[in-house]
């Protein structure tokens, strides 16, 4: 039962720093859980990664409080070098993936009562601004990237669509 | 303001947390032992825990005593629905994203991707393009 749950959490940390850095960013958590403390040298020679590329997707999870470091000081001859040991932060991956969760719901609710409360126009172009009433009347109904007539957009699909995904992500968050 | 916390609260979290990180269970006379507790305050703690649903004990004879083990009932959050979600990767993401502002979810492109797309097997990859061409801009 405990050996699941760790299995569980060890699976949602490597499945979150992916979704952070994409799939280097895994090799890189990959080897920090295996080795528990390495500084940059270890980690590149254990993924096969470049140092330059392991330090940025250090730094990368390290803003997202997924790993922390220890700084050694070594004297070398009269100047003092710092080295970082950095460590993989699996307890806290529980609560980040919760908040990640919240946060993103609470997003797409924002971006449904958008889209429920407007009326969109849209050139059709992939890429383009999609335009509410006001500032296609602005634009005299002519899209501001590409000068093409505006069209009322059809929001049933995208609304369709959306409303699956909010009660897909709100009964995940229930099981 | 400085929260002062009580040594038993601090106790509860220090039980839970050594219950969660634990492989097969903790057994509870073992708990004690491992905080420097007495059996009293330990099986407090415990049974308070238990009411609050955190964890769940099952009897086991343990070293020729009947004894509790302690197991998490705290289910691991699953994010699979969350899969090509752009919010991961955003720079603005928890920043400046927020409704009304010059970034907010409702303008995302990001977003609009993540929407049309997940119907389809997921923007994965379409969306992870999206990101580092808008990170690199």
């Amino acid at each position: 039962m405990g050996e699941d749950r760790l299995d569980a959490v060890s699976h949602l940390y490597t499945q979150i720093v992916g979704l952070i850095g994409g799939d280097e960013a895994i090799e890189v958590a990959e080897a920090l859980i295996q080795l528990k403390k390495a500084n940059e040298e270890q980690i590149s020679s254990k993924t096969g990664l470049r140092v330059g590329d392991v330090r940025k997707i250090l730094f990368k999870l390290y803003e997202k409080a997924l790993i922390t470091y220890e700084e050694l000081k070594k004297e070398e001859g009269d100047r003092i070098k710092s080295i970082f040991l950095w460590m993989p932060l699996i307890d806290q991956v529980e609560g980040i993936a919760t908040n990640y969760r919240r946060i993103i719901l609470q997003k797409l609710r924002e971006k449904l009562a958008f889209i429920e409360g407007n009326e969109l126009y849209h050139c059709g172009k992939e890429g383009h601004k999609i335009l509410v009433f006001d500032e296609a009347v602005e634009n005299l109904f002519k899209c501001p990237v590409c000068g093409d007539p505006l069209f009322r957009m059809d929001k049933e699909e995208y609304l369709r669509k959306l409303k699956t995904l909010i009660k897909t992500i709100e009964n995940e968050e229930k099981e | 303001m400085v929260r002062k916390v009580s040594r038993r609260y601090r106790l509860e979290g220090k039980v839970l947390n050594i219950i969660m990180r634990s492989k097969d269970g903790v057994v509870q006379t073992d708990l004690y032992k491992m905080l420097n507790i007495s059996s009293r305050e330990g099986s407090r703690i415990c049974l308070k825990l238990e009411s609050w649903g955190l964890i769940k004990r099952e009897k086991v004879l343990h070293k020729e005593r009947w004894t509790y083990k302690l197991y998490s009932t705290r289910k691991v959050p699953k994010i699979d629905s969350l899969k090509g979600s752009p919010c991961f990767a955003c720079q603005y993401f928890n920043r400046s994203c927020s409704p009304g502002s010059a970034i907010s979810p409702e303008r995302c492109e990001l977003l609009d991707k993540w929407i049309l797309t997940i119907g389809v097997g997921g923007a994965d990859a379409e969306v992870k393009e999206a990101v580092a061409s808008r990170e690199e801009a």
